[in-house]
């Protein structure tokens, strides 16, 4: 029966990309609810929005950049929230975002946003640094809303032109049979 | 990085890095490497793919029971490889992308892609081919890995855009399925009874018993037409072999909809069901409501 699953007991499709709920109606809903999360100093609000918008083990993924490597952090949403509390009593965060495209297909969304974010120590205005930042979100849709399964972000280095990220390429696979 | 953006372009046949001497050297294009290498593996009988995903990597299927209902399921990168074992025991696997839309910087890359997936009764060869959207992230940790993965199924009531499945590309996986379908109806076939067929495979469509005016007054009762306007919401029903009316497809309806489908369905009498090969079947019918 298990094998049953992938042979598609076809998408009786669920999910309206105009469905109801507050954090998450639709996909950019859930995604606004993530930067203003994201932007909170407050631990139970980031706890609390986040609880609404990711699956119970939504992944958040963040990739550091170098010129010669790249380390990544890659875990749940709870983890990422334990993980960075310290960070937030340090910093202030604040997020703009640029640009954001959507690919989606009935109860999957895969969205891309380029953020422009700013951190300042806090209870200051001394900006620690700013940096552009490049995020690629998976969502689902389940129940009544749109839910984040996956979010991973990298910064942008001098060397190699944000720009790069937002050019989407279209490839045609040339069919074996 | 990524030299061939803007550019629309053909991958054809990674296949050849794969075992070519070339396959040790640095690639141009790593991450359409990975794809390939992911896709070939697992159309291959006792190829792994747990190699090409992180330790941390997630793989989501979304799948729908009969009754519409859904189903989320999160893989790891072992447990999505014992279910395509699961699916070689009975069938050949093959599977491929079609479309590819990329998009990527540094460390980071993403595939919104369709694939075409052919399954093969290695009793019988029976096919079965089955179109879906799959979402992929890809991260560059000592290599090229995927992280995330969802899986959707095509919905046929919501066929994948062209710009995704090209008919120029697509022509011969259309020609098989329609070769598959015309060979089905040869006489040497009978109906599948665990099938639910559209009114137009069967030989009589489901028939509700009494005069006309009886079911018009069914339907007007319950804001039910049968034919498409901008007013109504499609649903589903199935009339099954012993003719009893079952609630189906209702997954555009709101909820006050769909409890108004459901008393409509249960206010119906007993069908006449549909016919096949001289046999009864189990028919679905659309129906919209208001």
């Amino acid at each position: 029966m298990r094998a049953l699953i992938l042979i598609a007991l076809l998408s009786l499709s669920a999910g309206s990309i105009f469905s109801q709920s507050p954090n998450n109606e639709s996909p950019q809903a859930t995604i606004n609810a993530f930067f203003k999360a994201s932007a909170a100093a407050d631990d139970s609000t980031r706890q609390a929005i986040f609880s609404s918008i990711f699956l119970n083990d939504g992944q958040v993924n963040s990739v550091n950049q170098m010129e010669r490597s790249a380390p990544s952090k890659l875990g749940t949403w709870e983890t990422f929230l334990e993980e960075s509390a310290s960070f937030y009593t340090a910093y202030d965060l604040s997020f703009d975002e640029v640009e954001r495209t959507i690919n989606y297909y009935e109860d999957i969304a895969s969205v891309r946003s380029l953020v422009y974010q700013t951190v300042a120590v806090k209870n200051s205005i001394v900006v620690e640094y700013e940096q552009f930042l490049w995020y690629t979100f998976d969502l689902i849709y389940q129940k009544n809303g749109w839910y984040i399964s996956s979010v991973t972000w990298i910064n942008a280095i001098e060397s190699q032109p944000i720009d790069d990220a937002l050019i989407q390429d279209t490839i045609w696979h040339t069919l074996k049979k | 990085m990524i030299t061939f953006k803007k550019y629309t372009l053909i991958f054809t046949s990674m296949f050849m890095f794969v075992s070519s001497p070339m396959r040790s050297q640095e690639s141009l294009y790593p991450t359409l490497d990975l794809m390939d290498e992911y896709f070939t593996n697992s159309s291959t009988q006792n190829a792994s793919i747990v190699q090409h995903f992180t330790l941390e990597a997630s793989i989501r299927s979304v799948t729908y029971n009969e009754d519409g209902s859904q189903n989320i399921t999160t893989f790891t990168a072992s447990t999505f490889e014992n279910e395509l074992n699961n699916l070689r025991k009975v069938y050949d696997l093959f599977q491929e992308p079609v479309v590819l839309l990329s998009q990527g910087y540094g460390a980071l890359e993403t595939f919104f892609c369709s694939v075409h997936t052919r399954l093969v009764d290695t009793l019988n060869n029976d096919t079965i081919n089955i179109r879906s959207i799959q979402s992929f992230q890809l991260v560059n940790k000592t290599g090229w890995k995927i992280h995330h993965l969802t899986i959707q199924n095509e919905n046929p009531w919501s066929p994948i855009s062209e710009k995704l499945w090209p008919k120029e590309l697509t022509k011969q996986i259309e020609i098989e399925r329609a070769e598959v379908a015309e060979s089905s109806g040869t006489e040497f076939d009978t109906y599948d009874p665990n099938r639910v067929y559209s009114t137009d495979e069967v030989d009589e469509a489901p028939v509700y018993p009494g005069r006309k005016e009886l079911f018009q007054s069914l339907l007007e009762t319950f804001d039910v037409v049968t034919t498409a306007n901008e007013t109504h919401t499609p649903f589903t029903i199935e009339i099954q072999e012993d003719g009893l009316a079952a609630l189906k497809y209702v997954n555009d309806l709101s909820e006050a909809q769909i409890a108004k489908a459901k008393s409509f369905v249960n206010s119906m009498l007993i069908w006449y069901p549909a016919i096949k090969d001289k046999a009864s079947v189990r028919c679905k019918l659309i129906m919209y409501i208001q």
